[in-house]
């Protein structure tokens, strides 16, 4: 056995590697969810904070390349979200309520965000994970 | 004139990223080129795509990249050291990254597209060889530069044919080990 | 040669595009980016013009936007061998190897 995959446990990866991303990884969740919850104010938004959000999957998987996060529900999650996504602005935009009623429009924007932020993370991670999980399962995969 | 900068460093970063015969460094030019281009972005004031571009080019992309290389096969050839120098000093390694023997092999892998990656390891040939992680094992001794290998596909027999067939002038000469005891 | 005619193809392909739609670009009429530029304060409350574009004026691209994403996870998920199956193939692996090694039948478990 000289193919990829190796045996040896997550513990073996580099200490410099699980330093700086368990270092970086609230700073990491902080920005994501900054990014989005500010999108209506600032640069940013659903689908940035959404990637940021995705990339904490990527770090989690660079320093533990085990398959034991549950995409199933994630993706049912996901899915959840989309309908929400598509409820929400039916129920409040197309209807004339926030029309009717400005005080509400900062709260629509930041729900929306949030939404969109969650759907697009969980997303991306499923996807990320799911291509680099690809024949891997029980066994651990190191980049 | 920051501009003008960014977008020829690109230019010449994905030229790098094309010509580049190791696919490892090609997917590493790569990142370098998005992190370009959302600074590009972010100087055209658009720091929203700035941020995707940046996480998303650079991050998720790479290492879906990282993660398909990884799928294909990568052939490892260790070079083990006999004798009294310090087999793992800088002098010694660029020593034989510079080998002719070593820029053969690494020619011929490169020919059939397959990813190699050479270690210098400190333990004995016999223990090299009977390792599974190491393909291929190089030592280093009086005469010159030899290879070994248990391996029995059909690369290493092409490797060893094409060896075989240069003789002299491959520098460098081909033995098929053979376990002690198997005899 | 073959470099210097892809590069020569390239070239010619952007400077016909770009000869193109320079010459034949499109007035587009300035009423509307004008009138979201203008108002998108007091329309939607944002402070940042993309997310009132997103949000409020352009609602059904995001929404088929978030669509395509799922839709794309969908199809990834229904090609790409899922864990269970992957799981459930390596468990047959073991069987297998134990069948051809030649362990006694009897002493697995009966199904």
């Amino acid at each position: 056995m000289s193919g990829p995959v190796s045996d040896t446990m997550p513990t073996d990866e580099s200490i410099v590697l699980q330093m700086v991303v368990g270092l970086l990884y609230p700073f990491m969740l902080l920005f994501g969810f900054y990014v989005i919850l500010n999108g209506h104010y600032t640069p940013g938004g659903g689908f940035q904070g959404g990637s940021v959000l995705a990339s904490l999957f990527v770090a989690r998987y660079v320093v533990y390349p085990v398959d034991d996060t549950d995409t199933e529900t994630l993706h049912s999650i996901q899915r959840v979200f989309l309908a929400l996504i598509v409820i929400a602005p039916s129920a409040v935009l197309f209807t004339g309520v926030i029309a009717r009623n400005p005080e509400f429009r900062s709260l629509y924007l930041t729900t929306m965000d949030v939404l969109i932020g969650v759907q697009v993370g969980f997303g991306l991670g499923v996807a990320v994970l799911r291509f680099a999980f690809f024949q891997g399962v029980g066994k651990t995969w190191h980049l | 004139m920051v501009e003008i900068g960014t977008i020829l460093m690109m230019g010449v970063f994905a030229a790098l990223a094309i010509h580049s015969k190791v696919l490892r460094l090609s997917i590493v030019y790569l990142a370098v080129f998005s992190l370009l281009g959302a600074f590009l972005y972010l100087l055209y004031a658009a720091p929203e795509l700035a941020i995707a571009e940046a996480v998303i080019g650079s991050g998720l992309v790479t290492l879906l990249y990282l993660a398909a290389l990884k799928r294909s096969r990568v052939y490892t050839v260790a070079v083990v050291g006999t004798g009294d120098r310090d087999r793992l000093a800088d002098a010694y390694i660029s020593h034989v990254e510079r080998a002719k023997a070593l820029r053969e092999i690494r020619d011929f892998f490169v020919l059939r597209e397959f990813e190699l990656q050479v270690v210098f390891v400190p333990v004995s040939l016999d223990q090299a060889v009977l390792d599974p992680a190491y393909d291929l094992v190089v030592v280093e001794d009086d005469e010159g530069f030899s290879a070994y290998t248990e391996d029995e596909s059909y690369v290493m027999l092409e490797l060893e044919m094409m060896l075989r067939m240069r003789g002299e002038a491959s520098m460098l000469r081909f033995g098929r080990y053979v376990a002690e005891g198997s005899e | 040669m073959r470099y210097i005619a892809s590069a020569v193809f390239v070239i010619g392909v952007f400077v016909i595009v770009t000869a193109v739609t320079t010459q034949h670009a499109a007035k587009l009429d300035p009423y509307m980016y004008d009138y979201m530029i203008e108002n998108f304060e007091d329309d939607t409350h944002a402070k940042n013009a993309v997310a009132a574009i997103l949000l409020d004026y352009r609602m059904y691209d995001t929404m088929f936007e978030a669509l395509i994403l799922l839709t794309a996870i969908i199809g990834m998920k229904q090609f790409l061998p899922g864990a269970a199956d992957l799981r459930a193939r390596d468990e047959l692996e073991s069987v297998d190897q134990t069948e051809a090694t030649g362990e006694q039948s009897s002493e697995r478990p009966s199904e």
